[in-house]
Parts: C-alpha cells; structure tokens; sequence
C-alpha cells in the first residue's frame, strides 16, 4: 500500500519532464489538444486530459509551441499547437541528452 | 449541456483571471471533442450519463485548474519563511515574559481585586498581546513577500553564477543568545522606567487626596540605589549582547551584580516598608483590611522570592558557562 503510492509518487516525477519531450516530439505538425491525446495513446504514451491542457500551455508560455484558434473544415473553432523555432532547438538538445541518458540507465539496470 | 457548463464553471472560478475565458473556452472544445468522439463510436448522441462520464474522467475541477497555476501561491514562501518563524518566536520570547511581569505589577499595584482575578485578567492581557503581535508581524511578512519581484523556485538553478568565495564566514558560537539579551535589556530598562513612573502611575485616589503606592520614604536613599543597580544591569546587559560570551570578566560582573542585587532585594524587603502604609489602608477603605494588608505584603515576598532565584540561577549559570568557554577557547 505504502510502496504503491512511492511508486506513484516517483512515476508522477519521472513522467513531468519525459511528457514534455514526448509532446515536443509529436508538434512538427499541428495538432489540437485531443488529436494530440490520441496520438500520443496511440504511440503507447498515456497522458491524462487534465495533465496535457495545462502542459501544452506552459510549453507555450515558454516560447516552445504555439498556438492559435482556427476552424478547420466545417468543425467547430478549436486551440492548434505547432512547434516553434526555439522548440525545435531545445527538442534537438533534449533528443540528444535522452539518448545519453538511457544508454547510461540501460547499463546501470541490466 | 448545463453539466458541462457546471463544471467550466467550478474550474473557472480557481484559475487567475487573465488566463481565464481561453482555458475555459480549450477545456469546453476538449470536451466537445471527447463527446463526439464517444457519441461517433456507440452511434447514439450524447446523454447525460456520457457527460457524466467523461467528467468524472476529467476529474476534480479544482486540481485541473490547479494544474494551469503549478507554481504554488503562497501566503509566506520558503525564501521568508523562515526568517518569519525566526523573528516571531524572538519577539515573542522577548515580549511576553516582560509584558506579562510587568502588567503583573502594574495591575498590582492599582487594583485592590483579589489577586487571582488580577493574574487571570493579566495572563489574559498577553494573550490578547501575543495575538495581536503575531497578525502585525504576519501582515508585515506578508507584504515582504509580495513586494518581492524575485521567483520562488529558482527556475535554472544550474546556470546561477555561484562562487565557493560566497560562502559566509561561519558565526562564532554564541553562548547568549540575541534574545536572551534583548530580554534582559527590556527587563532593566522596563523596572527603571516602572519604578521612575509609579508616582504618577500608580497612586489610589482616597476621599480627598491620592496616595502613591510606593513608599515616599524610600525616595530618599533606597530607590536611587535601585537606579544605580538597574542602570549598571543595563549595561552588563548591552556587553552581555555585544560580546555574546561568559568571558572572565562578563562573568565576575554578573557575579558581582547578582549578588548586590539580592542583597539589596533581601534587605529592601526585610527592612523596609515597600508599599506606602497609607496606600494599603486607603485601598482597604471599607474592605476586609488585615486580609487585604496580607494579600499585598504577601505579592512584595513573593516578587522578591522571584527576583532572588533568577538571580541565584543567573550566577550559576554564568559560572557554568564561563568553564565551558574557558574550555572551548583553550
């Protein structure tokens, strides 16, 4: 019972910073909110709603998205998210660390 | 739809005010497109209980809006919290014992109210104090904080420009602390000042004159003693804070004091009338007057039993402290 909630508790932190790379990964082309949930629990990435929303805006606050209120097709107006510049960049640097980094956990666990 | 309503609605109302119409109109899209989505595969449209549903899986509007403010809103944050504490405590350490010895004789030495009513209303008095010291020293941190610009969590704590040369020194080890100091200073400067007013302040106003409650008589030779006793208290005090260690010399002083001081409380009390004669009967106009005269001569012995065993304990302690030191320092 403890050790559920630690585990829960550690995964809640070991997800925060890999949703970021994972959402990053997946804006070369824009996406709304749900289409993006789909996409990502498509790939096997389960994110709750209420964890996204909020972290799509902060990535925009940080200059990494951007977004905009537009009407595709005959749909209803809806929030698009696309990759910005410096999101590109900081996704390049942070692909690079995330090699490095499993490569090193790999070893450290096998 | 008024569900859906209902809950933008809660998750409205937690969100900062700026950002508020556009999270609400994403949350309603988002939730539109769940819906269809659902209504697209069963092939029926959208019920209640699908509404329902898929707000139960957005779960608790509170935490979803909290969620778009993570960073966390504090009354007080951590860069002045404990700095807060710190200062409360010393302000209160400091403020309540002499608050409270103080009221004490005061209230002594105007009522003529039985003495555990007086104790109560006192004690009760530094509550009211405590309270009101705390709100003050609360709402001031409060705008501290506010007013400062700086970031809570530090957001790149990596790329601070730090040197090791920042590093303070490390504070030599204090044996007296601040507020022991401190509370010391008060405690002379609030007996010099309570003795020095108590002709004004305390008196009894009798059918046709008012009577001070301290002995006139000890004007002449023993109350400018207790100036002279008080003030030298005074200074060893501001050394005591200055220096912040039993050194040899601090400590033979507060011997020295300590002893004068219970001398002259010892024989103060055993030779001399403290309370004006006149100011006991005067209160006792129409009292229980022998009762009344016990209680008040009872109040000088039991003050003056007080006084010489903080002045016992002082000069032990200072002795004890003064070894420690002579070690420390060897």
């Amino acid at each position: 019972m403890e050790n559920d909630e630690l585990v829960q508790n550690m995964l809640l932190e070991l997800r925060r910073g890999v949703l970021s790379i994972a959402v990053l990964s997946r804006l070369s082309k824009e996406e709304y909110g749900y289409s993006l949930l789909k996409a990502l629990s498509d790939q096997g990435m389960k994110i709750e709603e209420s964890t996204l929303y909020p972290l799509l805006r902060r990535l925009e606050s940080q200059g990494l998205l951007q977004s905009e209120w537009r009407i595709v097709d005959d749909a209803r107006p809806r929030r698009y998210y696309v990759i910005s510049a410096q999101g590109k960049a900081v996704l390049e640097e942070l692909k690079r660390e995330w090699s490095a980094m499993t490569g090193t956990m790999q070893k450290m666990l096998s | 739809m008024s569900l859906i309503d209902r809950y933008i609605a809660e998750v409205g109302r937690h969100l900062p005010g700026k950002d508020r119409a556009d999270i609400e109109a994403e949350i309603r899209s988002t939730l539109e497109d769940v819906l269809e989505e659902k209504s697209g595969q069963t092939g029926r449209p959208v019920d209640e209980a699908n509404i329902a549903n898929v707000l139960q899986e957005f779960g608790d509007p509170a935490l979803l809006a909290q969620q778009y403010s993570p960073s966390k809103r504090y009354l007080i944050g951590p860069r002045w919290f404990d700095a807060y504490v710190e200062f409360l405590k010393r302000i209160l350490y400091t403020a309540v014992p002499v608050f409270m010895i103080v009221g004490l004789f005061m209230a002594l030495a105007v009522t003529s109210e039985n003495i555990i009513v007086v104790v109560a209303r006192v004690v009760a008095e530094t509550f009211k104090m405590g309270a009101i010291v705390c709100f003050w020293v609360t709402l001031a941190f409060v705008l501290v904080e506010r007013s400062d610009a700086r970031p809570n969590e530090s957001q790149n704590p990596v790329t601070k420009a730090w040197k090791v040369s920042q590093l303070p020194e490390l504070p030599k080890k204090r044996q007296i602390s601040v507020g022991e100091a401190v509370a010391g200073a008060t405690l002379a400067v609030g007996s010099i000042a309570l003795v020095a007013l108590s002709p004004i302040i305390a008196r009894v106003q009798t059918d046709n004159r008012s009577v001070p409650f301290v002995n006139p008589d000890l004007w002449q030779v023993w109350l400018p003693i207790f100036f002279a006793i008080a003030s030298l208290t005074l200074i060893h005090e501001l050394f005591k804070f200055k220096l912040g260690n039993w050194t040899p010399a601090l400590t033979i002083t507060n011997v020295i004091l300590g002893l004068v001081s219970i001398t002259y409380v010892t024989a103060l009390v055993t030779t001399q009338q403290v309370i004006n004669p006149e100011y006991v009967a005067a209160l006792a106009d129409g009292v229980v007057t022998a009762e009344l005269h016990n209680a008040v001569l009872w109040t000088v012995d039991l003050n003056a039993a007080i006084i010489i065993s903080i002045y016992v304990w002082s000069i032990g302690n200072s002795i004890r402290m003064a070894r420690r030191f002579d070690k420390q320092s060897a």
